[in-house]
């Protein structure tokens, strides 16, 4: 197992995370994505700190924050797209073109 | 910044350990498998008996009278918040484990941090406790069924 | 380990804010009354600012402080961005009286999440490693993102989850460029960032030292972290969800993301380049520089067209965070002089002032006429004089027209730019403030020449007239009298460079 295996994973997922936030219309497809994004940074994170000289557990220190980070954002963006959901009838966020934007 | 794994028997070690839960898994399937497999068996030489009623048919559902299909059944929404509740409290735990681990070793400093850590998520309990987040409410506006996202729906969300 | 009463008073700003919303919610579980939230909100206020005084005078004789094991930092720069914060929300608080009164019975929810979300501003400000640059970030546009969302209205939802996924995204972004940071260098401490760069071409001998930023993954990672940034700082190619979120959500929190988040993001900009990156500068100045000259001009053109004040506002930041940009990229190339950055600082107190008098304005306004298309503004100059007055003065000011605070701002940038040999950059920047007085100026004669379309007048509490008047004083205090506050800024930003 080399250094640049986990940075490929990590390269990979990350991209799949960019892709599914571009090409999904739903906005809970999209908020995963992002959580596949941030969780591609984790492999880095980790994949970086254990590879150092001297292992450190810094990496593992940021994808810990990471991870709680991340699970306060869904709980915000669940509690969202509910009260989205009861306005609209649906959770998909190209219908959100109230403003034009 | 090495190249490799910091000692790569480490890491082998790690990764054998999988093996063991590959082996765990055959035997999961195994077993229930030879079951079904004897259970068939007996039932060709005659050695089992065989009377079928609609009781015996129904699907398991922890002794209780099975209501709904199993196709697509719309949760309430209300499991919606409980489930958000307990993904919060349950993931801001991450921080306990670390300091757990290594509570001797950091002393009485690192667990007046952590009194800290756990009496601000008392605090977010305390909220959701009397705002009501806790209640099953039964007088909530919008009735389950309608919340949720139609099957139709759903499936074209996930194409 | 643990906590140590040294570092608890380093960062007691922060703390005084997190108790002070916890208190505010607490209270309100247990109290039936809701109209103590806002004066306890006001009044606590007081224990921050004092502690950051405090701060102040401790960094000023004894040097920066390091608190949490190096995690943070408290200087003189940090206490800038603190105190800023501080006098931010003290107006945003008293300007919004009436304004929550619709929230009811939520009002101690949205002043709670303005709280805390004003103390993950000020860690950010101070943060010294990237753990504390991401947690602070974190907490300070989450409950951003609950603030947006806040009113009932549907426009308020879609900004709210626009402004959510788009924040989620730009911060696994600069997540992974802080990965790529982190794992080309070994270390999270912004400080140790800089000596650790010229290893990477030791790490990478196939990127060899000649690439930007001595390496492929410290590129990445810059590029990324720049990009993450930008979405906070709504830096052209990622100001998309500005106008937006700046429309649908409550005017308060919009006035709030204008100010206070703008300034913490540029704080955190102008630490991690500056300290971090500051033997890279030669590299990163020219990429400031183009994305300051894009961002003017993209906000400046396509503001002419709108017809929505909340959305011109929206577009208007944009435009400034162009202006604001060009500091950020004068730095002077022996990296001795910091005109840039001091001038950023500068900028960002007056812009505070010059913004949140404008947006006082139409959150008066609006709340009387209950409607935010710049149409309505007409006759305004003569339902509620004094309104129109200060909100006339606020644009005078953001188009940059003396003797208002943004001319001296725009001065003293502009004369970085030239001062960085980037006079190219300068004249971008009057070019631009030539675009933009026509539409700042078409809401001043929007508001005096047209008639108004109906003869009632328009009123305000009294709160939001001491809030009004503060923001006007100093729109025209610092236009004449810029040298204070230009001294504090050159303080500040003295202390990026150890």
């Amino acid at each position: 197992m080399m250094l640049i295996h986990f940075e490929l994973l990590g390269a990979g997922l990350f991209c799949l995370g960019v892709y599914g936030v571009l090409a999904r219309r739903s906005g809970v497809m999209i908020l995963m994505a992002v959580e596949l994004m941030l969780n591609a940074v984790n492999v880095n994170l980790v994949a970086f700190a254990a590879f150092r000289d001297i292992p450190t557990a810094t990496g593992q220190v940021i994808a810990i924050f990471v991870i709680t980070i991340a699970a306060a954002e869904v709980a915000l963006a669940l509690a969202i797209i509910m009260r989205l959901f009861r306005s609209r009838g649906s959770v998909n966020v190209d219908q959100i073109d109230l403003m034009g934007g | 910044m090495r190249r490799t794994a910091p000692s790569m028997a480490t890491m082998d070690d790690y990764l054998r350990q999988y093996g063991f839960i590959f082996i765990l898994g055959i035997v999961a399937v195994l077993v229930p498998a030879s079951v079904l497999m004897v259970s068939y068996l007996g039932t060709k030489i005659r050695a089992r008996p065989f009377r079928p009623n609609p009781i015996k048919y129904d699907t398991y559902e922890c002794g209780m009278d099975t209501s709904g299909t199993v196709r697509w059944e719309r949760f309430n929404v209300r499991y919606y918040r409980f489930a958000l509740l307990f993904l919060l409290f349950d993931v801001e735990v991450v921080f306990l484990f670390p300091w757990a681990t290594q509570a001797g070793a950091l002393g009485w400093g690192a667990f007046g941090a952590i009194l800290v850590f756990v009496a601000l998520m008392l605090v977010g309990w305390a909220y959701e406790w009397r705002r009501g987040g806790m209640e099953w409410d039964e007088t909530l506006p919008q009735p389950a069924a309608e919340a949720l996202p139609e099957p139709a729906a759903v499936e074209q969300a996930a194409a | 380990m643990g906590l140590s009463a040294r570092d608890l008073l380093l960062v007691s700003p922060e703390l005084a804010l997190v108790v002070l919303a916890i208190v505010i919610v607490l209270l309100d579980l247990v109290l039936d009354r809701k109209g103590f939230v806002l004066a306890v909100g006001i009044a606590g206020l007081a224990v921050p600012l004092a502690a950051a005084l405090g701060l102040w005078a401790i960094v000023a004789d004894g040097g920066p402080e390091m608190a949490f094991h190096g995690a943070l930092v408290v200087d003189a720069f940090a206490l800038f961005f603190k105190l800023l914060i501080v006098g931010i929300l003290g107006l945003l608080l008293l300007s919004s009286a009436d304004y929550i009164e619709r929230f009811s019975p939520h009002q101690a929810e949205f002043v709670a999440l303005v709280l805390l979300s004003a103390a993950g501003l000020m860690l950010l400000a101070g943060a010294a490693d990237l753990i504390a640059v991401f947690v602070s970030l974190e907490l300070a546009s989450l409950p951003v993102v609950a603030l947006v969302a806040f009113s009932k209205s549907e426009r308020s939802i879609e900004a709210g989850i626009k402004y959510l996924l788009l924040s989620g995204l730009s911060s696994a972004v600069l997540l992974y460029g802080f990965a790529f940071l982190y794992g080309a260098t070994g270390t999270v401490r912004l400080v140790a960032l800089d000596p650790a760069l010229p290893t990477i071409a030791t790490m990478l001998p196939a990127a060899g030292g000649a690439l930007p930023f001595g390496g492929f993954a410290v590129l990445l990672g810059v590029v990324l972290a720049t990009a993450g940034f930008g979405f906070k700082l709504s830096m052209v190619p990622f100001q998309m969800w500005t106008p937006d979120v700046y429309e649908g959500a409550p005017t308060p929190v919009a006035a709030f993301l204008a100010t206070a988040s703008k300034a913490a993001a540029f704080a955190i900009v102008l630490r991690l380049f500056y300290t971090a990156l500051g033997g890279a500068s030669a590299d990163w100045s020219i990429m400031f520089a183009v994305l300051a000259a894009v961002t003017m001009t993209v906000g400046n053109v396509v503001a002419i067209a709108q017809s929505n004040v909340k959305r011109l506002l929206g577009y208007s930041a944009i435009a400034q965070a162009g202006y604001m940009l060009i500091g950020v990229a004068a730095v002077a190339s022996d990296g001795g002089s910091l005109l840039g950055a001091e001038s950023v600082l500068f900028y960002l107190g007056g812009y505070a002032a010059m913004n949140l008098a404008a947006f006082f304005a139409v959150i008066a306004i609006t709340n009387a006429t209950g409607d935010d298309r710049i149409e309505a503004l007409a006759g305004v100059g003569r339902r509620t004089p004094l309104i129109a007055l200060v909100l006339a003065f606020a644009l005078i000011s953001l188009t940059g027209i003396p003797p208002t605070v943004g001319f001296m701002g725009k001065l003293f940038l502009f004369n970085a730019a030239v001062s960085a040999d980037l006079a190219w950059l300068a004249v971008v920047g009057v070019l631009n403030s030539v675009v933009s007085a026509y539409y700042y100026m078409g809401i001043v004669r929007t508001m005096y020449m047209r008639e108004p379309a109906e003869p009632r007048r328009i009123g305000a509490p009294v709160t939001a007239w001491v809030a009004m008047g503060v923001a006007t004083a100093g729109v025209a205090v610092l236009g004449v009298w810029p040298a204070w506050l230009l001294d504090i800024a050159r303080t500040a930003a003295g202390s990026l460079v150890p």
